[in-house]
């Protein structure tokens, strides 16, 4: 059994030298790039950027696999508007009745660059930061512990069902379920996976906060920490490129 | 020091009292063991001394819960908290799930109380070397085994230093090894002078370990003596409780006559049966 979190230590720029917070920073301005910037070449280098940012972090790989968990989404983008976005002119290719369009597909390239820079940038965040850094690095700045606390959880949905899936799919292979094998046979292995798994996950919810309450966690006012706050050096001037990039970007978006 | 005076309470959705009736009076220092089957009410009386009855259950509640003289239901949980610690049955769940090493886990109540860090350090090395999980300082809380995970989540309630402490069948998830290093944490803590109540169905644990035992049943106390008193009694397995192993081998042997004093304990029970082997060779 494992802390359910992503994390996993390494030494990199981006798991050992770069605070939660300046990461947090990094990851709001690539999603905010990845809204204003307009042309396919522009989304294509964002996009680029953050798999390259995810490559320096030793992370590409656990980030590809949960983008190819995303690859529905993506396929269905690229269905929709090009069968159906409402500048459709040119036809680019006939499926039996189907006409995929050129003007279609360009968009739905746009759009799914960036949701991909979206998710490679959260990646990178959940991916190589601890999550107790993280809650720690907000709640010392002022941000409410039981805010932090449903962020943090909300990280930790993915993981732990990940983990819970894990255990009821080799309860269900024990009793001769097949689970393994094509892609059907692992999707059909999946439908009746999702009950108990939503289930168990909520089935504590009560007693866990019972926990929290009588350990003072719904207690107000100030609280100190157990460990020292982590030095990093040299965050600021990152901060000033990134916010001052961001800046530049939105700025000339709107007056260029 | 807690006091329970005609405590009835019923949980809203149910038809009938969880407790019915109860009247209690626990001395600090006691050792007190909850014996009853499931559904007796075991953790809802827990519940209510921690005071999560009635602040986080609703429900219909008649009579009063006093904790060192202050009436439960007009305090608050977290002030609660440092009275009286309570350790859920399933330890898992006692994890505040944000901390990535066994200290740091220990130290989150600590932190809530904003506890300077250097008196958080003491109390934090206290707890570990009092449940000798020192060794796991910096371990994962989630890679531990269950006699560890155990200890952590009672380390976790008693680095906020209450008096009274409330555990819900920590054994119950233990194989002989593990429940074996948690009662040995438990004889520590007595040493210490914490009041204990444990809800347990191991009663061969309990008839070591306890200074008095109450026995409920559908939400009524139906014994509340000695451990002597209580096991050797003979309506004990209509009340859903089964005597220790070694008392039942004495009673089938021996039959003794009603109302004598049975023994409880494997060291007893050897003992009586020498005795008793002698007097019938003599
Ligand atoms: N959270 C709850 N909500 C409603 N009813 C409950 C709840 N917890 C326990 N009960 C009921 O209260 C009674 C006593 O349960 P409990 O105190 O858990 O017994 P024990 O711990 O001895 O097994 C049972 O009838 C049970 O169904
Ligand atoms: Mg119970």
């Amino acid at each position: 059994m494992n802390t359910p979190s992503l994390y996993r230590e390494q030494n990199t720029f981006f798991h050992k030298r770069m605070d939660p917070l300046s990461k947090l920073l990094l990851v709001c301005c690539l999603f905010i790039d990845a809204f204003v910037v307009p042309t396919l070449p522009g989304a294509c280098l964002l996009a680029l950027l953050t798999v390259g940012l995810l490559y320096l972090a030793r992370e590409l790989g656990r980030a590809v696999k949960i983008l190819a968990g995303c690859a529905l989404l993506l396929i269905s983008i690229f269905l929709i508007q090009g069968l159906f976005y409402q500048n459709n002119q040119t036809v680019l290719l006939q499926v039996g009745p189907l006409s995929f369009y050129r003007e279609g597909i360009s968009y739905a390239l746009k759009i799914s660059l960036r949701v991909i820079t979206m998710i490679a940038a959260g990646s990178l965040l959940v991916l190589t930061t601890s999550p107790t850094d993280l809650l720690e690095a907000c709640v010392r700045r002022g941000v409410s512990p039981r805010l932090a606390y449903m962020l943090a959880a909300i990280l930790q949905i993915i993981p732990l069902m990940m983990r819970n899936a894990a255990k009821i799919q080799e309860a269900q292979e024990a009793r001769g379920m097949a689970v393994r094998g094509s892609l059907s046979t692992r999707f059909r292995a999946f439908l009746p996976l999702l009950t108990p798994l939503i289930l168990s996950s909520f089935v504590n919810i009560q007693e866990r906060s019972m926990a929290l309450e009588v350990r003072g966690f719904s207690l107000g006012g100030p609280r100190t920490f157990y460990r020292s706050e982590p030095v990093y050096k040299g965050m600021l001037p990152v901060r000033f490129v990134l916010i001052g990039s961001t800046l530049g970007i939105l700025c000339w978006r709107l007056f260029g | 020091m807690i006091r329970m005076q005609q405590f009835t309470y019923r949980y809203s959705e149910m038809a009938r009292p969880a407790l019915e009736g109860i009247n209690l009076v626990i001395e600090p220092g006691e050792c007190i063991g909850l014996l009853g089957s499931n559904g007796a009410g075991k953790t809802t009386l827990c519940y209510a001394i921690m005071g999560l009855i009635p602040h986080f259950f609703q429900g219909d509640l008649t009579g009063e819960v006093r904790v060192n003289n202050q009436p439960v239901a007009k305090m608050d949980l977290a002030a609660m908290s440092r009275q009286v610690g309570m350790v859920l049955q399933n330890a898992a769940n006692q994890l505040s799930g944000t901390k990535m090493t066994v200290e740091e886990e220990i130290a989150f109540g600590l932190e809530n109380f904003a506890i300077a860090q250097e008196e958080m350090r003491e109390r934090v090395d206290w707890a570990l070397e009092i449940l000798g999980i020192a060794g796991i300082r910096k371990r994962n809380p989630y890679q531990l085994s269950g006699g560890q995970l155990q200890r952590v989540a009672i380390a976790s309630v008693l680095v906020l230093k209450p008096q009274i402490l409330l555990l819900d069948e920590p054994t119950s998830q233990l194989d002989p090894k593990g429940t074996e290093e948690v009662y040995q944490v438990l004889r520590q803590l007595r040493k210490e002078g914490i009041t204990i109540l444990l809800a347990e169905h191991k009663v061969e644990m309990l008839a070591q370990c306890c200074t008095r035992l109450i026995v409920l049943n559908e939400g009524k106390i139906m014994a509340d003596a000695s451990p002597h008193a209580v096991l050797g009694h003979p309506s004990l397995p209509d009340w859903g409780v089964e005597a220790p192993v070694f008392t039942q081998a004495y009673q089938a042997v021996v039959q003794p006559h009603h109302g004598e004093k049975v023994p409880i304990t494997l060291r007893e029970t050897i003992e009586r049966l020498n005795q008793y082997e002698q007097a019938y060779r003599g």
